[in-house]
């Protein structure tokens, strides 16, 4: 019966993390405009790139896709000098993660720049699409879950552990059960 | 010698001194840190306010911020100065902080948390504060990795705070640092109102029961169990929680009782010489003024704040589960800042209650915390570096 209900404790504890987690991904807030692929197209071609994502755009890249929160560009060359291309380029940054995945390279920022990932897709041939992540509070509250939750689950595990210590303990070395009686 | 030889030598030996830098612009910001340095030296010896660290913080603040004093640099053959070779080589190499807790484990007595573990969910509840300090921080400005190293604050746990520091932000070393270090040292001045607050009068007069008393074979396993258990899920974490428990092995098995000993007193005094000293001598003028240093200690406040009432609402809602109920007087203790937390616990709950004993019991989530602090620091290394 105790065990059920630590066990309903645990699940109440992780259910407590996901809230934040359930509010940052529950899209836009309230209030806030979203911007048509059509407007965001407009609106970057009227203002230079940079000033609007604050990512390095590899020349002759063309804008094909905009969303609230990410742009695509295609460019008309090869997938490795794309990467190429950012790995000079984001040198200046410093905080760059690079990750190879089987779909795309992968580079996040993990530094105070506007945007918060690049990704450059793979498997286009002589043509790369490339897509530009704004920075936002999903990915910082998605985070702190991650670690809220897995300090709790460490302990856990410590916990049950060391439940089992005892108990094994209690069972075969009855010495604790004397040193209790003292 | 010439008149021209005199007046030239004059003026040389007055430009090594302090003085021409002082008068000169920027010379205020000296001054400011004198005054820091005092004021923490008044919180040590008048006010008795964790002594220990913040003397030597105090006095490395207040040294190194003279001109042209050699402390905290590099001479001209590349050599660091005194202050700057405790800081770079127990400092920034890590060192230091993994010998406190090689001190800390040799002084520790873990059987309140072995004989109770459910302590360990107030440890992890005690972690909240990040939340809040995390998103603030990356709200005014930081970076993420900045914002990681800002979040630990709130645990009080200074030995973690350097380590997560030293390997994610080392230019906001000296302000996190100090930050925990001087929230550690305030807990009762920050920490009783909140316990007042969140806790009824019924619930400060819960009494609970005496943990059972464990074998030595139990003691001996916990430090190899929790150990392993770490290494396995936060390796990144293992120089720090490596030591803490081969200290409390030493203490545990009782076949070392020498090394035991220096671990506890001798080195642990050493340590905390160079560790005060270099940390204060960190906080120079041109690096301490600026505005994220002391953004750190708004953030590092409402941190340690909200960790506290994350403790407090951990043993609330376990208490909402469990038969045997739990003062939540002691949640506060999820925090690390050991002995100062669980010192709190039974101070204001005798005042309730003259024959209520929390100190062990508080001891005990402090110890969870102790260990759910570093844990949680392995995790954003993990992630960060």
């Amino acid at each position: 019966m105790k065990t059920i209900k630590y066990l309903m404790l645990i699940c109440l504890m992780f259910g407590i993390t996901l809230i934040p987690m359930v509010a940052a991904a529950s899209g836009a807030p309230a209030g806030k405009k979203v911007i048509t692929p059509e407007e965001g197209i407009a609106a970057l071609e009227a203002t230079p790139y940079e000033k609007k994502f604050g990512a390095p755009i590899m020349p002759g890249g063309k804008i094909v896709k905009t969303e609230d929160t990410a742009a695509f560009y295609e460019i008309s060359q090869p997938h490795e000098k794309v990467v190429e291309f950012y790995k000079e380029v984001l040198k200046v940054y410093g905080d760059e993660k690079f990750r190879d995945w089987k779909d795309q390279i992968y580079i996040e920022d993990l530094g105070g720049a506007k945007w918060h990932s690049i990704g450059i897709m793979k498997g286009d041939g002589e043509k790369t699409t490339v897509k530009i992540t704004r920075d936002n509070m999903t990915w910082v509250f998605s985070t702190l879950i991650i670690r809220f939750a897995g300090v709790f689950f460490v302990l856990c595990v410590l916990w049950v552990l060391l439940n089992l210590n005892s108990f094994c303990m209690k069972k075969f070395f009855p010495d604790t059960k004397k040193a209790a009686a003292k | 010698m010439s008149l021209n030889e005199i007046w030239d030598l004059l003026i040389g030996t007055l430009k090594t001194t302090g003085f021409p830098m002082l008068f000169a612009a920027g010379g205020w910001k000296y001054v400011i840190m004198w005054a820091f340095g005092c004021f923490f030296l008044y919180l040590a010896i008048v006010k008795d306010f964790e002594p220990l660290l913040l003397l030597p913080i105090g006095f490395g603040i207040f040294v190194v911020n003279f001109p042209n004093t050699p402390l905290f640099g590099f001479a001209e053959n590349g050599q660091p100065e005194l202050l700057m070779f405790f800081y770079k080589y127990g400092i920034l190499w890590e060192v230091i902080p993994c010998l406190i807790f090689l001190g800390l484990g040799a002084m520790t007595d873990f059987e309140p948390l072995i004989s109770n573990p459910k302590m360990l969910l107030i440890g992890a509840g005690a972690q909240l504060g990040v939340f809040v300090t995390f998103t603030g921080t990356i709200l005014a400005g930081f970076t993420i990795k900045e914002a990681a190293s800002v979040g630990i604050i709130g645990g009080a746990d200074g030995p973690t705070t350097i380590y997560i520091t030293a390997k994610l932000a080392p230019h906001l070393l000296s302000a996190n640092t100090l930050a925990a270090y001087s929230y550690m040292s305030l807990v009762p001045v920050i920490q009783a109102p909140i316990m007042r607050m969140m806790t009824s009068d019924k619930e400060r007069l819960i009494k609970m029961k005496i943990g059972r008393r464990c074998s030595h074979t139990e003691l001996v396993l916990f430090p190899l169990i929790c150990g392993g258990i770490i290494a396995l899920m936060v390796p990144a974490v293992m120089p720090l929680m490596g030591m803490l428990m081969f200290g409390n092995l030493m203490r545990v098995s009782g076949v070392v009782k020498r090394l035991t000993e220096t671990a506890s007193n001798q080195l642990m005094d050493i340590v905390t010489i160079f560790l005060g000293l270099s940390v204060g001598a960190s906080m120079q003028a041109h690096v301490f003024l600026t505005y994220k240093p002391m953004l750190v200690f708004g953030l590092g406040l409402v941190d340690f704040i909200v960790c506290t009432m994350g403790g407090i609402l951990t043993v609330k809602i376990i208490n909402i589960f469990a038969t045997n109920k739990i003062n939540p007087l002691i949640g506060n203790s999820g925090v690390s800042a050991i002995p100062m937390a669980p010192r709190l616990s039974q101070l204001i709950g005798q005042q309730y209650d003259k024959k209520n004993f929390l100190l062990m019991h508080a001891m005990a989530a402090c110890l969870a915390g102790s260990i759910g602090s570093p844990a949680a620091a392995g995790m954003l290394i993990s992630m960060f570096e």
